[in-house]
């Protein structure tokens, strides 16, 4: 292997420098793939009986798998569309307050919850005998637990785009403060006002666009975490339809071993999905500058 | 609504409160007695739990445990990933790998270490203390190579050619040159890896097959046996030192680590 | 980058191809003084279910420290159901690994079949074991793991049947069978529910039993058998699922779920597999005072749970010297105290010194569980493992995701 790798490098610490990153970071993705479609063709596992399509038949015509995939979609975007317009009040009405003091010290403190630790808050807070449940009972909103909105494992993910919001909103507030900085807005607002724009149409017209167009990869980097996020939609969300991780590692450990194949198939196409997301991002010219010298 | 001066320093205050009042709640928790539907406040607060831990308990050693993996993912792929990205920085093919080191790095890590599972199996690796590392290296090392990769700038690369002409070996170029200038970011880069270790939960339940207990596992195991108090000052112990981190520094909290 | 593809995949096509080296497993041979002699200074991995804090605080806080000082056995034991074990053990094997992550398992049932059938399990030893002389291996209930004789693959741990709770304080008259229950969730919409774990299926499969009638599932699995009241019972629950907690469109994902939501109040029934946990619910402060256990009619499943060794385990001394202890009569007698686990006893009375039958007889009998003979007169024998897998699915395609 070294033999037909050095030709590729100019000295040793190169050499390995870059091997070092195809064996971290290369490798295992191209590995994983390899054995998820080997798997999902019957090549190998353990009660498998030799190549066959019969699985990827039955696992894509499972109503259940194309349910996930659009969940997944679902979930991830709610979320970000949620997190967008939260951050970009939040950043821009609160610029000033956030930048120093309690508050400023108060919207970094979700970036240090793990997201099983916001999964199990959320639970605690929303469920239908959690806090809010309780507070609600005792001024009377309420007569029983049971009257309370179902807000986790409920139908909509409506706990599991709460917990992601959450985690998210404070990410992005702070990002859009940076980059309201970074871009000079606060100039471009100035000439804006001085020809006579209003402060709505400044928003509109100026900021809003500049911010998100600036964070359009950052934006979709998040949406593609927030579809393979695993913790969050195992503890808030429900037994059907479920999000693409928990699928993959429920099919994976299922009493009927049969199943496997279509775990390892349903990661494949996350992985294909995933490749298809950044492929298209890569090609965007926002992101380019960043890769590009 | 929020022009008015009275009206936007209290919804300042709401924000604060929202905020801050799920680390007073998992506190809380934590030190409850009995604390069951309706009521709003814990029948009596205990110090016990928190007490027992200082003993030698089982979460006593998954804190430890935590600790030694993420220093060590930390440590390894903050100086791995340094060191890489200026070979891939300088290499004509830069953009490709910049491009191929997010894959691994936005991949749901539980898909990722399901589908890489055999391999850990086959290398002896799965179940171990260093599986369980490698397996977050591979989400933490790219993570690092990405955050390095503006680092090397062409003003970078002449500073360390003068300093080679000046005499100076590659040990010394980077001890005496490039460490020391790219301190703040290493700093940023040692954190925030140990942030994604010391809140990996998905892959090292995999990779780690249960057998290595860190606090996110135990966490989740609290849950599953409906043990809430347990469950909450094992979350206390998880949120706790990051945001001891937040008074120091803020920045090392705030970069994208997902 | 060619190159490097062609020894890429040269390496997986060697690694995929290489075989598991043999051991010799000189066990057999040993006598039990030679294998704790063995055991001693062992690590012992053991993966068992940990979703109740009884049973957790039982093997880390008495049995782990017992093994340690007792016979230097260092036990260490780790998360995970029947499916997770099964999953572990089958890519152990699809790899060709020669030694094994985890050397006792907690298991039963389905798990047991499908550990079988893979070849995971060591055995048979249970005969190596010097307290298996004590073991209630006549009981039926205790010899038969869902239908499947245990050969000495696995050992005897507790045995137990699945009992309904109540709050004796807000319900007065709970559903005694199929139609009762019927009435009841009509009556009291909301406050039922079935959880999507190992007891809730245990419950469908009393249901299962009580459409088809005493012994008709006995034996092999059988499909048309299977179909006919399967559907039936599918038929049943869609139609007083309306009628459940949060209307059923969704069900809790375990039984501690279902009891907290008991305890909170938001449902006034809950279950168990052991018939003695409204016991040790209540003693823990968990289950209020008012709980109160019954059977169904006509009857509830009984059955046991075992430990067996994985057969690639390197420990494989330690593990028999653990098991050993798990089923010694002071480990026995203190897990089936209320207020310890409550976990019923595997051991036979008659053949215990007499000394230990009038202690194991003055067990605190469980004040508020099923009576001991109403147990015995309403036990339903465990279905074949494939009804269990089976209704785990279907439960999920035609009732869940209706």
């Amino acid at each position: 292997m070294r033999i037909s790798e050095q030709k590729l490098f100019n000295n040793k610490a190169e050499g390995i420098g870059i091997l070092l990153f195809l064996v971290l970071a290369v490798l295992p993705l191209v590995l994983g793939i390899i054995y998820a479609l080997l798997y999902s063709l019957g090549v190998i596992g353990l009660v498998s009986d030799g190549f066959t399509f019969a699985y990827w038949q039955r696992a894509l015509s499972d109503a259940e798998f194309w349910l996930s995939i659009g969940y997944t979609f679902y979930i991830a975007l709610a979320t970000i569309g949620l997190t967008i317009i939260l951050s970009l009040f939040l950043s821009l009405y609160f610029r000033k307050e956030l930048r120093h003091g309690l508050p400023g010290f108060a919207i970094y403190v979700p970036l240090a919850f793990p997201a099983i630790v916001v999964a199990f808050l959320f639970f605690q807070l929303l469920s239908q005998s959690g806090l809010f449940a309780r507070i609600a009972f005792q001024l009377r909103l309420i007569a029983d637990s049971s009257v309370f909105p179902e807000l986790v494992n409920d139908p909509f993910g409506i706990g599991i785009i709460g917990a992601h919001t959450f985690m998210a909103t404070p990410f992005f507030t702070l990002y859009f403060m940076n980059l309201y900085r970074q871009a000079n807005l606060k100039e471009f607002r100035q000439v804006a006002e001085s020809l006579g724009a209003s402060a709505f149409e400044q928003l509109r017209r100026i900021v809003v666009p500049v911010l998100l167009k600036r964070a359009f990869p950052t934006l979709t980097l998040y949406t593609i975490f927030v579809m393979g996020s695993y913790e969050i939609p195992l503890i808030l969300g429900r037994q059907t339809p479920q999000m693409m991780s928990v699928l993959v590692i429920r099919k994976l450990r299922r009493f009927s071993l049969s199943t496997i194949p279509e775990a390892y198939i349903t990661a494949i196409v996350f992985i294909a999905i995933i490749i298809a997301l950044l492929t298209v991002l890569f090609k965007s010219k926002n992101f380019s500058y960043d890769l590009d010298r | 609504m929020i022009s008015t001066g009275r009206a936007r320093t209290f919804w300042v205050k709401v924000l604060i409160i929202t905020l801050l009042f799920p680390v007073a709640y998992l506190l809380m928790l934590s030190l409850a007695t009995q604390w069951i539907f309706p009521s709003v406040l814990p029948a009596s607060l205990t110090l016990d739990r928190w007490s027992t831990l200082l003993g030698a308990s089982n979460l006593f050693g998954s804190l430890l445990l935590s600790l030694g993996i993420a220093l060590s993912v930390a440590t390894i792929s903050t100086f791995a990933g340094f060191f890489s990205s200026k070979h891939l920085a300088y290499h004509p093919q830069r953009s490709l790998w910049i491009r191929l080191s997010y894959f691994p790095f936005v991949l749901s890590p539980v898909i990722y270490a399901a589908v890489l599972y055999f391999y850990f199996i086959k290398l002896d690796l799965a179940g171990s203390f260093v599986g369980v590392i490698l397996g977050q290296l591979l989400i933490a090392y790219p993570y690092s190579v990405i955050l390095f990769s503006g680092f090397w700038s062409e003003r970078i690369q002449q500073i360390e050619k003068l300093t080679q002409t000046l005499g100076g070996s590659r040990w010394q170029i980077y001890r005496r040159v490039l460490l020391p200038m790219a301190q703040g970011l290493l700093l940023v880069c040692f954190f925030q890896t140990f942030l994604i270790s010391w809140f990996e939960y998905g892959l090292t339940t995999i990779i780690g097959v249960g057998k290595v207990q860190t606090l996110t596992l135990k966490v989740f195991q609290y849950i599953n046996e409906a043990n809430f108090y347990n469950a909450a000052l094992a979350s206390s112990l998880l949120v706790l030192p990051p945001i001891i981190l937040l008074f120091f520094n803020r920045k090392y909290l705030f970069r994208q680590r997902w | 980058m060619k190159t490097f593809l062609k020894y890429l995949l040269i390496y997986i096509f060697l690694i995929s191809c290489s075989s598991s080296s043999k051991q010799q497993d000189e066990l057999t041979d040993l006598d039990w003084e030679q294998i704790t002699q063995r055991a001693k200074g062992q690590t012992v991995n053991m993966m068992m279910w940990q979703g109740d804090p009884n049973v957790n605080s039982y093997m880390q806080n008495y049995v782990a420290p017992a093994v340690q000082k007792q016979y230097g056995v260092d036990l260490k034991i780790a998360s995970g159901q029947g499916n997770t074990i099964v999953s572990i053990l089958m890519s152990e094997l699809e790899a060709g690994k020669s030694e094994s992550e985890l050397d006792l398992v907690w298991i039963n049932g389905e798990t047991f079949y499908q550990l079988r059938e893979i070849d995971a399990l060591y055995g048979p030893f249970v005969s190596k074991l010097p307290n298996s002389k004590y073991l209630d291996l006549d009981n039926p209930f205790i010899k038969y793991d869902f239908q499947q004789p245990i050969n000495g693959y696995e050992v005897p741990w507790g045995n137990v049947q699945f009992a309904m709770i109540y709050d004796s304080a807000r319900v007065q008259d709970p559903p005694q069978n199929r139609q009762q229950l019927t009435e009841y969730v009509k009556a009291h919409p909301g406050s039922f529910t079935i959880p999507n774990d190992f007891t809730g299926m245990t419950f469908l499969k009393s249901l299962l039993i009580d459409f088809a009638g005493p012994s008709t599932l006995d034996g092999e699995f059988d499909k048309e058998t299977y179909q006919q009241y399967s559907t039936q019972l599918w038929e049943y629950l869609n139609r007083i699922k309306p009628y459940f907690w949060k209307e059923g469109k969704t069900f809790p994902s375990s039984v501690s779920a279902m009891h907290q939501l008991f305890v909170n109040g938001e449902i006034k029934l809950t279950m168990s597999n052991n018939d003695a946990e409204v016991d040790n619910k209540m003693l823990e402060g968990l289950f209020p005072e008012t709980a109160r256990a019954y059977l169904l009619q006509p009857g509830t499943i009984q059955n046991s749970h075992y430990v067996g060794i994985p057969v690639k385990s390197t420990h494989k001394a330690s593990a028999m010297v653990v098991s050993n202890f798990l089923i010694s009569l002071k480990a026995q007698y203190r897990k089936a105290r209320p207020d310890v686990w409550g976990d019923g006893t595997v051991l036979a009375r008659e053949k215990l010194p007499d000394n230990w039958q009038s202690k194991f007889n003055d067990i605190p009998r469980q004040r508020y569980a099923p009576s001991q003979d109403s147990l015995q007169k309403y036990a339903l024998r465990e279905l074949a493992p494939k009804y269990m897998s089976r209704l785990y699915e279907d439960f999920r395609t035609e009732v869940i995701q209706q």
